[in-house]
């Protein structure tokens, strides 16, 4: 699901949406160059593609996202990129609604974030064979977790039942496997073929 | 520059107001799916009068339909419990894009822009 639809969660949470991501936004669009941008728009394009892959599951709908994926290609800037993306997945698709732009952009934005730092813990064992592999892995596993967590405790926070966090994981097993393996698969692949570089690098 | 892309993508968007959970009349049915098509078979429905008072709730079947009991209302809410919430109004026109149009335009939009990066950034690197 990742996207919260108009109507389900109150005014202030969506006021607070809009204030975190904002803030989010400023701090990781310092990253933000002219020489990034085509790279960043061809990802935005990727993730806002990816809620159309969707399957129907337990009763529910729930769609793939790729934020850990945006979040190895992108670093930081990620969470810009994210944000556009939910804002025309919102006007275009109607997957979410404007009021609840700034919790949806939130919610996948810091998943992007921390599939980000997942993937940059990578230099941290710099002698660990297929290291790049493994670390998108965790990444795209790690984004797509974080970012049900964040949807449950909005839910929670909205006053739906504790029930549904154990559901929303239950339902979402596939998803973060999904994420987990094509994130993994990507990077392999760019490893294979020698386009490494496309992954974030810091200044 | 960025002004006319942007403009032509505002003058296509359709109003948020269906989300991915969507009320549609089959006959005396309702039926509650996803924009895939997918039923949404969890999906609690509630038939709302005027003031949003409550005139009927029931729960969708395995194909996500379900017979109303009364036919009087103003406003239909779905919602699965997940999250996933649908409105529907008598007589309310929907105005959507095609889906397909849809990611045609929003790609666009993004490759336009990736283009123009690209060309700015090529240039400027020519005249330094």
């Amino acid at each position: 699901m990742a996207h919260i639809p108009e109507g389900i969660i109150s005014g202030s949470l969506a006021t607070y949406g809009f204030a975190l991501s904002g803030v989010l936004s400023v701090w990781t669009g310092r990253t933000f160059t002219m020489k990034n941008i085509p790279k960043i728009s061809l990802v935005t394009a990727a993730v806002f593609c990816a809620s159309l892959l969707h399957f129907p599951l337990l009763g529910t709908s729930v769609h793939f996202t790729f934020v850990g994926l945006a979040g190895i290609l992108l670093g930081p800037a990620a969470f810009l990129s994210v944000l556009v993306a939910v804002l025309f997945q919102g006007m275009l698709f109607q997957h979410g609604g404007l009021s609840t732009l700034g919790v949806n952009a939130f919610n996948m934005g810091m998943a992007a974030l921390a599939g980000h730092y997942l993937f940059q813990a990578r230099h941290l064992f710099p002698r660990m064979q297929r290291g790049t592999t493994v670390f998108a892995l965790l990444a795209g596993f790690g984004a797509a977790f974080i970012m049900v967590a964040l949807l449950a405790a909005t839910l929670l926070l909205t006053g739906f039942p504790a029930a549904v966090v154990g559901t929303l994981f239950v339902i979402y097993i596939p998803v973060i496997f999904g994420e987990g393996l094509a994130t993994g698969f990507l990077a392999a692949a760019l490893v294979k073929s020698e386009k490494g570089g496309v992954f974030y690098k810091s200044r | 520059m960025l002004l006319v892309p942007a403009l032509l993508l505002f003058s296509f968007v359709s109003p948020v107001s269906a989300h991915r959970m969507l009320i549609t009349e089959d006959g005396e049915y309702l039926r509650i799916i996803y924009d895939n098509n997918a039923p949404a078979s969890n999906a609690t429905v509630v038939l709302l009068g005027e003031g949003d008072r409550v005139l009927w709730e029931g729960n969708a079947d395995q194909d996500g339909r379900i017979k109303p009991a009364i036919k009087q209302f103003t406003r239909i809410e779905a919602s699965d419990g997940l999250g996933h919430r649908a409105v529907y109004i008598q007589g309310e026109v929907r105005r959507e894009i095609p889906r397909p149009l849809a990611a045609a335009i929003g790609v666009s939009f993004f490759l336009f822009i990736a283009s123009l990066g690209n060309y700015i950034t090529k240039n400027k690197s020519l005249t330094n």
